[in-house]
């Protein structure tokens, strides 16, 4: 043990202020970029907890995939689609958020009750801190075998969907041609096609 | 329990990262002059007259580059503890993570068919 | 917290003896502290997916969900079974299927952007009763 307990709880505490003040910036703020350069924080402050649980490359995997990939996904999907818009009234929304909000109290002081009166049964054993790595690669090869061989194929699944729902211009000239008007949506003409099928 | 070793000197690392950025900051926030004007406002583009304004939209390439690249950061996360793992694994790992790697090459011929790599 | 071990050791007195066990006792990380932050979180997450505007900003809170679910894995993985780390080989992959939720979630946004020229989730009602 080299970081004292007092350490690590100091750790934990400005952990968690950043994570709950980020997860809060990510749902109130107004301005989208905001919020994800704050999702962005959360990411970071939950690897920092992970680090704190023994987990040292779940914390690397986190910051690799969440901060270096996801959240740039995200900004990237942000300034694609942004355009200063004021979206439009609805009338009566502090009750929809007024009850949400009263929701999401009771559910946390259910949990909370739940989390505080159910007896854990805490182990005892050291945790293996530093070889978490060989056995997270054991059980990728023995029993968690075919889930790791599924990631591939959700992954495969996931790029092949992605790239074919973003790009509109992947749609055969043919049958957008002969598209019966009686059953098209209500959409709008499709001018803002990106840059076009070589 | 805590139970990783050097996490110390990672903490003394952080806490000193943080403080560079702060006071390089800090000290220009008190001490530069403040003068007000229209210049101050503009977008800074490496001192070019700025053309347009700083809140344009993107091209969708750059998502679909974005997106190939969280497909193999993954890839990178999965084969990482296989590689550390590989002397107590043994051949039939090897088989199984070049399965791993061929469906995910097939991924990446899509993308490259697709034309989801190419900038032009 | 060394220091109040010694301090402990030298002294007689029963109470604050107690007293200080029970200090140190909670000093260290429990296991509730992580899930009642995870439970916090998870709640932020929920108000942001039903009261958000913004079809980003909803993907964004489902974000916020999967990773107060990672923190539960995490701490369960932990404190309760630190040897078979189960929860950290479950958290690497539900790591893996935010990522690939984040990819399809938004290209779905984008080809809606597309059609409808909004992101705003009030406007998206083609499949309202």
């Amino acid at each position: 043990m080299n970081l004292a307990d007092g350490v690590q709880l100091v750790s934990f505490i400005v952990l968690s202020a950043m994570m709950l003040g980020g997860a809060l910036g990510v749902v109130l703020l107004s301005n989208i970029v905001y919020s994800a350069f704050l999702l962005a924080l959360v990411f970071i402050s939950m690897a920092g907890l992970y680090i704190l649980l023994n987990a040292a490359f779940v914390a690397a995997a986190q910051i690799l995939v969440y901060v270096g990939a996801v959240n740039v996904l995200i900004l990237f999907g942000i300034m694609l689609v942004n355009k200063r818009q004021d979206f439009s009234k609805v009338s009566k929304a502090w009750i929809s958020q007024a009850s949400t909000a009263a929701v999401c109290l009771g559910l946390f002081a259910l949990l909370s009750t739940m989390v505080i009166t159910t007896p854990w049964a805490i182990s005892a054993i050291a945790p293996i801190g530093d070889g978490a790595i060989v056995a997270i690669g054991k059980h990728f090869f023995t029993d968690f075998l075919l889930p790791f061989e599924l990631v591939s194929v959700l992954l495969l699944m996931a790029m092949v969907g992605a790239i074919i729902i973003a790009r509109r211009d992947l749609l055969p000239n043919e049958i957008a041609g002969n598209e019966q008007p009686a059953l098209t949506l209500p959409e709008r003409p499709r001018e803002l096609v990106s840059g076009g099928q070589k | 329990m805590f139970s990783l070793n050097g996490y110390e000197y990672f903490l003394v690392f952080l806490l000193v990262c943080t403080l560079v950025p702060l006071l390089a900051l800090g000290i220009s926030l008190v001490t530069a002059p403040r003068r007000e004007g229209v210049e101050r406002s503009t977008t800074y583009e490496s001192g070019m007259e700025p053309l347009g304004a700083a809140w344009i939209q993107f091209n969708i390439r750059y998502y679909m580059f974005a997106l190939v690249f969280v497909v193999f950061d993954v890839e990178t996360v999965f084969l990482y503890p296989w590689a550390v793992a590989f002397n107590q694994l043994g051949l039939l790992a090897f088989i199984e993570a070049l399965v791993f790697i061929s469906i995910l090459v097939v991924a990446l011929v899509y993308a490259w068919r697709k034309g989801a790599l190419e900038w032009s | 917290m060394n220091w109040f071990r010694v301090v402990k050791s030298n002294l007689s007195n029963e109470y604050l003896e107690q007293y200080l066990e029970q200090y140190l006792e909670h000093t260290m990380l429990q296991l509730q502290y992580f899930l009642i932050l995870a439970a916090a979180l998870f709640c932020i997450g929920i108000y942001g997916l039903v009261t958000s505007r913004n079809a980003i900003r909803v993907l964004m809170s489902i974000e916020l969900l999967l990773n107060s679910v990672n923190l539960n894995l995490m701490a369960f993985s932990n404190f309760l079974d630190p040897e078979g780390i189960r929860g950290q080989v479950f958290a690497v992959f539900v790591i893996t299927i935010a990522a690939a939720e984040a990819a399809v979630g938004l290209a779905i946004v984008l080809s809606i952007y597309r059609n409808r020229g909004t992101v705003d989730m009030e406007q998206f009602n083609l499949l309202k009763w």
